[in-house]
């Protein structure tokens, strides 16, 4: 890889995803400044509503940020998923990717010059949103180590990464609203095989229950979630090396 | 005379479809070489394999003596390529040439985007995004695009795609003098007149194969022996075309006078006149015209129709 190239590239698009992170930002902050909110003032909600009796859980800090990434499992990956099924196909279906692989870069760089990119603009702005709520905590509730929730972020990120590089994969093949749609059916598959216990590791989606644990404190770093880990690292890989191959072969 | 690209015995499928059939090609150095052929003849396709965005079934491709499959990046460095293509639209005109110019190691690149943007005639909207600009502004853009690298080679697509009639004529006396410094251009186009001022090569495509290839004026001379004459006046057109077996054409323009081809040797208009007044015919203005690119591209492209096309 020729690196000046590479990163020449790179700047020009990450630049590009700047209106899309800001928007990200903005809507993730906002729905973890909510989750810490309602999560404060939930009882003083649920007897206003004559709801009372719903026995909630204690209010903390943990149950706001589980509150908050429970969404994320569902909305999150739904924008990594609408924000990553053009990052190809657009292009090549307008044919402005003509302009681009004809400069002097290889088409892998350019793959992964633009995948990250856009990666890196769909998911920073969780990560940041993440880090301001877990500040803007401190006001409500008894701050929980800054580790805890770096711990219990890495599975949803990789996650995000994941489901990314699989609707990447796709946008590189065919239109926009198939690869989206497709990743939702993909998604729908892996879920519901996560609940199998014996397959559960053909899914990536068996960490959806890991940051719970980790923000209750009842876990411990054992073989097992590092084994699911791996595997969730694994399931991004393959997909990425699809992606970068599929590029480098196909006409444009 | 040295050749710049040499294309041989390419074949390009998409699916069943045959869009490159055994095309050999050669592009002389230090030419303006017109790459003609109707829609969907296989010109894009060709200038696509040449730029490494398509993959070929047979043959090579060989660009400055590289074969381009092999080291497709090292050929682009050294072209500049005006794809027929829609352009990034959320760049401004200033970040797209930068781009390029970062890529391709331009040293003194800003200097170089203000000097092709004064050629462009677009210095002025250099801050303006792309998806903002007409459709002859972007065309504008991409072929500024094309020059940033001062390239030795200058491929372009459909080149005057939505252009102004004065930026095609700024356009045009660009080519014209990069030529003369002895760079080579390769342009496609089915807009025949604009190719018929520049060319000094010439190959026609038609469905996947080349037709007709060489010197602009060697292809010219060999239409030599067929006549081109405008008539007005009240004509038997049935007639006219069934008495006169060589008229090989006969269309009318916006003025409705007719445009005859003839084939064959018409040695003496009068002749010709006589024949034409006799088919029932009266003529009231008759002249010949001068044989033009467009009259050999039309002419070579007739023979090759088959019924069911146009249709």
């Amino acid at each position: 890889m020729n690196i000046p190239i590479f990163l020449a590239q790179f700047k020009h698009d990450l630049w590009n995803e700047k209106l899309k992170f800001l928007i990200l930002f903005l809507l993730f902050t906002f729905q973890v400044l909510a989750s810490i909110i309602s999560i404060f003032y939930l009882e003083e909600l649920l007897t206003l509503f004559s709801l009372d009796f719903i026995n909630p859980t204690p209010p903390s800090g943990a149950a706001a940020f589980l509150d908050y990434f429970a969404d994320q499992f569902f909305f999150g990956i739904l924008i990594i998923s609408l924000g990553t099924m053009n990052v190809f196909a657009s292009e090549i279906e307008n044919g402005s990717i003509c302009f681009s692989l004809t400069r002097p870069i290889s088409r892998s760089e350019y793959t992964i010059s633009r995948l990250t990119a856009r990666l890196i603009g769909l998911i920073l702005p969780f990560l940041l949103a993440t880090f301001v709520g877990w500040v803007y905590m401190g006001l409500f509730f008894e701050l929980f180590p800054i580790t805890t929730l770096l711990f219990a972020i890495i599975p949803l990120v990789l996650l995000f990464i994941y489901v990314g590089v699989v609707t990447s994969v796709l946008s590189s093949r065919t239109s926009s609203l198939t690869a989206g749609l497709a990743t939702i059916a993909i998604i729908i598959v892996q879920f519901t095989i996560s609940a199998f216990k014996p397959i559960e590791l053909l899914s990536p989606f068996t960490l959806a229950s890991f940051w719970s644990e980790i923000l209750s404190s009842s876990v411990s770093f054992d073989l097992d979630h590092f084994l699911k880990l791996v595997c969730l690292i694994v399931w991004s890989t393959v997909p990425f090396i699809l992606t970068i191959n599929s590029m480098k072969t196909r006409d444009l | 005379m040295e050749n710049i690209i040499k294309i041989r015995n390419l074949s390009k499928n998409y699916g069943t479809v045959k869009a490159l059939d055994n095309v050999t090609l050669s592009v002389p150095k230090g030419s303006i070489f017109g790459y003609l052929g109707p829609n969907g003849a296989g010109k894009t396709t060709t200038l696509k394999i040449l730029m490494g965005l398509l993959q070929y079934s047979n043959g090579s491709v060989e660009i400055f003596e590289n074969e381009v499959k092999k080291n497709p990046v090292a050929v682009n460095r050294r072209i500049g390529f005006l794809p027929d293509a829609e352009m990034p639209r959320n760049d401004s005109i200033y970040r797209f040439l930068n781009l390029t110019g970062k890529l391709h190691k331009i040293k003194n690149k800003e200097e170089r985007i203000s000097e092709v943007l004064v050629q462009i005639g677009l210095k002025k909207l250099s801050n303006r995004k792309i998806g903002t600009l007409s459709k002859g502004q972007k065309q504008r853009v991409g072929i500024a695009n094309a020059l940033m690298v001062d390239p030795q080679l200058l491929i372009l697509d459909e080149p005057n795609n939505g252009l102004d009639p004065i930026a095609r004529v700024r356009v045009l006396t660009l080519l014209k003098d990069l030529v003369k410094n002895g760079k080579t251009v390769l342009l496609s186009s089915h807009i025949i007149g604009e190719v018929d001022k520049i060319a000094t090569d010439i190959a026609i495509i038609h469905r996947g194969r080349i037709v007709e290839q060489g010197k602009r004026k060697n292809l010219v001379k060999r239409y030599l022996n067929h006549g081109k004459y405008v008539i007005a006046g009240k004509l038997d057109i049935d007639q006219v075309m069934r008495s006169l077996e060589y008229i090989t054409s006969c269309q009318q323009d916006h003025l409705e006078r007719y445009i005859i081809s003839t084939t064959g040797n018409v040695t003496e208009e009068q002749l010709l006149i006589d024949l034409i007044q006799k088919a029932n015919s009266k003529i009231q203005y008759f002249s010949s015209a001068e044989i033009s690119l467009e009259d050999l591209f039309i002419e070579t492209i007739n023979g090759q129709l088959k019924e069911g096309d146009y249709a």
